[in-house]
């Protein structure tokens, strides 16, 4: 048995569930498929959880895999890397493309500390290749900021 | 007083047209179909030939699903500016804006000009024991499952088979595909009865040596030239009144009088040019010009036709 | 059969001209570029150069369609194996080992091995188009809704391939997909289903969204949370990108294998370059003499998914040019490209218009080999990009996974849907569920759901009409060997064992 099974296992009975929910809203003839799926998502996740249970009862141990999963983990980098990306997202719909990816890419190469020169190389070169095949050669429009472009 | 009224506005317009508006950048063309499907083919090549008159780049954006919604609520959802257009198809569109709770209404969008008018057709399998319209009603009267495929529940040619039926008083089982496409493939294969498209779809499968498909009738109000030995529905005592698609291209509404101008002009154009009207004959495409105004009434009569008869159809 | 040969002949010629030469080697360059990027799909990448073509005579045009197809099947393994993020869908298997690969400092090799493979399944498809066109025509037209219903079924037979440890939690991420997938219009009733009154939604969660959200802004959030190690991955970097004798001795089993599968998947409407990987790769492990190198980076396993997307080119087009019927959206572009030009699929074309077909085969042959050309020494070039530090990599990444999904539809909504399903691959990656099998549900829910529904609908809800022809019987029979074949055979292997110990 591991650590994070009654996690995982609690996490796909919420998913079948909220599922099941919406499902109960829509016109009897269209909930047929989505019940059985359900159904076949709940099932083989109770069998999973009496696996798990049945292995534990043989041989009382718990194997901490979540330790193991996250044995290494920064904090401070992984939230300051999420942190960055959802804050260039968020700048994108208000600042355009160009605008906001060259600050992205800047600010999250300084704080995985890059060296200014990478950084400068990088955003060059990312910034062309994306200008040239996407832009000039495909035209295929680049989200433009409600304020900048 | 009039004439010091009209000579006021010569006067303000002068200025005005002086300055005609015309593109700075390229032009986003929003189709509703995905790439390779009829109205995308159709669409790609107007494009194509109106960017020589235009002198910018026409980018085409296929925005595929639910029978054409997601493309025109992306559509008249746009920035009236100028560079988007798109392509509707009619009824479906107006079906569509007709219903309840629909994302768009036909008051959100602009006429530009009408591009292409497909007729719809019955067809069945050349190999199938069924010859005539009669032939058909028979055997759907005797048997009261026959199964014709469609291009979506609702869809235009579910549309057809139901004026087909009602008018016929037949009942049949119409069975939903992702496309024309599809829903062709599944006749072809036998797994359906019959179906109804559009005559550019079925036209190269019903002629030449060793056809695949036999066109029963022909929505319309006579016969087409290129098959006149098809009957019309009307001929025959069905549904008489003409059905198919158009295909327009139309703009979202509030875009600045000159703009409109400018790509109706434009347009204008593009479809009276020659070596356009060859390429789409070429393509066995039925090119069929409509200014804004005349595409402005088929968009009101098929907006009539789709609160009208559409709404009770189903 | 003289004159065909004749005909055959003369295309090749033809193909030869210096203008062809050169259309063909930019555009399987250009088909590259746009694979190996992100978001931009194969059939994007022609669509968008479709216009392009259209001044052009129409075999040149064919040609110049066919190398970005090709390069662009080609290029998704090139990001596949270096990032782990599949440049198309097609590649999405590649990634699994590629990039382990890539960890243990052998980008080039994969690289190469990708390019090998791809160029032998991309040729051999070749011969099913010049020799049986039109038997796999008809293989085409016999596939209806419950056949389809089977394919999809065996499909989903791969998840337990791709499970590593547990297949309770394989099959658990493969019925998520397949749940995900019901997301949209309901293909029979025409209701909205679990949209949350999204209009993006109505066609359903985009694959190429959610796969680069599960595979890349996923590896994305993996790479970020651990110390960012500079040196040792340079250490161990091995420029070493041929192949030895052996090598290619081993890989030729999978490779036939996977050219026999993309090729078939390949002329079926609807079952595409995507589910060919997957299943290639499946096929490679079932049947290889080294699985213990699956999941750490096996040669075998890049080579068994690319020769099957690239042998998918050759066969998608036989229905195209044949029947009219696309084999897969590229296709579908195609031939909207060849309709515009007049040219309409069927006997025509190998009747009146025979010379423009046979110079634009001859031309699709020699495509593989500016694939090959151009892969090889790209190769060496694209290989230097996994030495990168990982700082460098992570705002990259992102950057591409952006405009890749936001590319798709010019919908920005797409490229949050791709971050939820990049935090939704990162939590799936730490606990040891399987991105790869929820986009095998993802991809499969359709085909799957429509043949079903559609063919009860058909036969008034008797489910018989899924047994009631042969062709349903082949496939059912191929499921039920999928799922038992890795017990006999484990049984075998050890009997085997115990028998020479």
């Amino acid at each position: 048995m591991k650590k994070s099974d009654f996690g995982v296992v609690s996490v796909i009975y919420a998913i079948g569930l909220g599922f099941l929910f919406m499902t109960l809203d829509l016109p009897d003839a269209a909930q047929t498929y989505p019940l059985v799926l359900i159904s076949a998502l709940l099932f083989v996740n109770t069998l999973y959880l009496i696996k798990s249970l049945a292995s534990y009862r043989s041989n009382h141990q718990v194997e901490d895999d979540v330790a193991h999963a996250f044995k290494e983990f920064i904090p401070m980098q992984f939230l300051g890397v999420a942190a960055w990306i959802i804050g260039y997202l968020a700048l994108m719909y208000v600042a355009g493309y160009y605008l906001s990816t060259a600050i992205f890419m800047v600010g999250a190469m300084l704080f995985l500390r890059v060296k200014p020169l990478h950084i400068a190389i990088s955003v060059i070169v990312i910034a062309a290749m994306v200008a040239a095949v996407f832009s000039a050669f495909l035209h295929v429009p680049l989200p433009t900021g409600m304020f900048f472009g | 007083m009039k004439k010091v009224l009209l000579s006021l506005a010569v006067a303000m317009a002068l200025p005005l047209s002086a300055q005609a508006w015309t593109p700075q950048n390229d032009i986003n063309v929003i189709v509703a179909y995905k790439a390779g499907s009829g109205t995308d083919t159709g669409a790609r090549l107007l494009s194509s030939q109106a960017e020589k008159f235009i002198g910018k780049t026409l980018i085409i954006n296929n925005l595929p699903g639910a029978d054409g919604k997601i493309g025109w609520t992306r559509l008249v959802q746009a920035k009236p500016d100028g560079y988007t257009i798109g392509f509707i198809n009619l009824p479906t569109f107006t079906t569509l804006a007709a219903q309840k709770g629909a994302p768009f209404k036909t008051a959100q969008i602009v006429p530009i000009a009408n591009h292409l008018t497909e007729t719809s057709v019955i067809v069945v399998r050349a190999d199938s024991k069924i010859d005539s319209l009669k032939g058909l009603v028979d055997a759907a009267k005797a048997n009261s499952k026959m199964r014709c495929s469609t291009n979506g529940v609702k869809a235009s040619n579910h549309t057809a088979a139901q004026l087909f039926a009602k008018s016929a008083g037949i009942q049949y089982k119409a069975v939903p595909y992702g496309g024309t496409a599809d829903q062709l493939l599944a006749l072809r294969q036998g797994e359906v009865d019959f179906s109804c498209a559009k005559i550019a779809d079925v036209a190269k499968l019903v002629t030449g040596d060793k056809p695949e498909l036999r066109i029963l009738g022909v929505f319309d109000k006579q016969r087409l030239k290129e098959f006149p030995n098809v009957p019309t529905l009307g001929e025959m005592g069905y549904y008489g009144e003409w059905y198919g698609s158009a295909r327009a291209l139309v703009a979202p509404a509030g875009m600045p009088a000159d703009v409109v101008k400018y790509y109706v002009d434009t347009f204008k154009k593009v479809m009276s040019d020659p070596e356009v009207i060859k390429a789409h004959q070429t393509a066995g495409l039925n090119l069929e010009y409509k200014n804004d105004k005349e595409l402005g009434e088929l968009i009101k009569a098929q907006e009539k036709f789709a609160r009208d008869v559409i709404s009770t159809l189903y | 059969m003289l004159e065909t040969l004749g005909l055959m002949g003369a295309g090749f010629i033809h193909a030869l001209s210096p203008m062809n030469l050169l259309a063909m080697v930019a555009s399987t360059a250009l088909g590259i570029t746009i694979g190996c990027l992100p978001g931009l799909s194969a059939a994007m990448g022609v669509a968008l150069l479709l216009p392009v073509t259209f001044g052009m005579d129409p075999a040149t045009g064919l040609i110049v369609l066919g190398g970005i197809y090709c390069g662009a099947i080609f290029g998704g393994s090139i990001s596949a194996i270096l990032i782990h993020t599949p440049g198309t869908p097609a590649s999405a298997a590649t990634a699994i080992e590629g990039y382990q690969l890539t960890l243990k400092g052998q980008a080039a090799k994969a690289l190469s091995v990708a390019c090998y493979a791809s160029f032998c399944g991309g040729l051999l498809s070749c011969i099913s188009l010049y020799f049986f066109s039109p038997l796999l025509a008809e293989l085409a037209m016999q596939f209806k809704s419950p056949e389809y219903f089977w394919l999809s079924i065996f499909g989903l037979t791969i998840i337990a391939g791709v499970s590593s440890r547990s297949i309770l939690k394989g099959l658990m991420s493969g019925i998520l997909g397949l749940l995900i997938s019901t997301i949209g219009m309901d293909p029979m009733e025409g209701v909205e289903r679990f949209m949350f009154g999204q209009s993006t939604l109505y066609n359903g969660v985009n694959t190429t969204c959610a796969l680069i959200g599960l595979f890349s802004m996923s590896q994305v959030f993996i790479l970020a949370e651990k110390k960012i190690i500079e040196r040792a991955k340079a250490a161990k970097f091995k420029m070493q990108y041929g192949l030895s004798r052996q090598e290619i001795k081993r890989l030729m089993p999978t490779i036939t294998r996977s050219w026999l599968i993309g090729n078939i998947l390949g002329i079926l409407p609807g079952a595409g370059a995507t589910i060919a990987c997957f299943m290639g790769y499946n096929e490679a492990r079932r049947f290889s003499k080294h699985k213990e190198e699956f999941g750490t980076g096996s040669i075998e396993g890049v080579a068994g998914s690319e020769a099957a997307n690239n042998a998918v080119t050759g066969g998608s087009l036989i229905p195209t040019l044949t029947l009219g019927i696309p084999g897969e959206s590229v296709t579908a572009v195609l031939m909207g490209g060849l309709i515009i030009h007049g040219l309409q699929p069927g006997p025509e074309l190998f009747s009146t218009y025979a010379p423009m077909t046979y110079t634009f085969f001859a031309g699709f042959v020699l495509v593989q080999f500016a694939m090959l050309g151009i892969g090889l020494w790209g190769s060496k070039v694209f290989a230097q990009i996994s030495r990168l530090s990982d700082s460098i990599l992570i705002p990259s990444i992102v950057v591409l996974c952006v405009v890749g999904s936001y590319a798709i539809h010019n919908n920005f909504v797409e490229v949050i849907i791709m971050f939820i399903f990049g935090v939704i691959g990162y939590l799936v990656r730490k606990f040891d569920l399987n991105a790869a099998a929820i986009v095998l549900g993802l991809i499969l829910g359709p085909i799957g759901e429509n043949g079903l529904r559609r063919s009860l609908y058909l036969s008034d809800g008797d489910p018989m009409i899924l047994f009631s022809t042969p062709l349903c019987w082949m496939l059912i029979i191929l499921c039920v060997v999928g799922i038992f074949s890795p017990i006999i055979m484990g049984r075998f292997e050890k009997r085997m064992l115990d028998k020479n110990s």
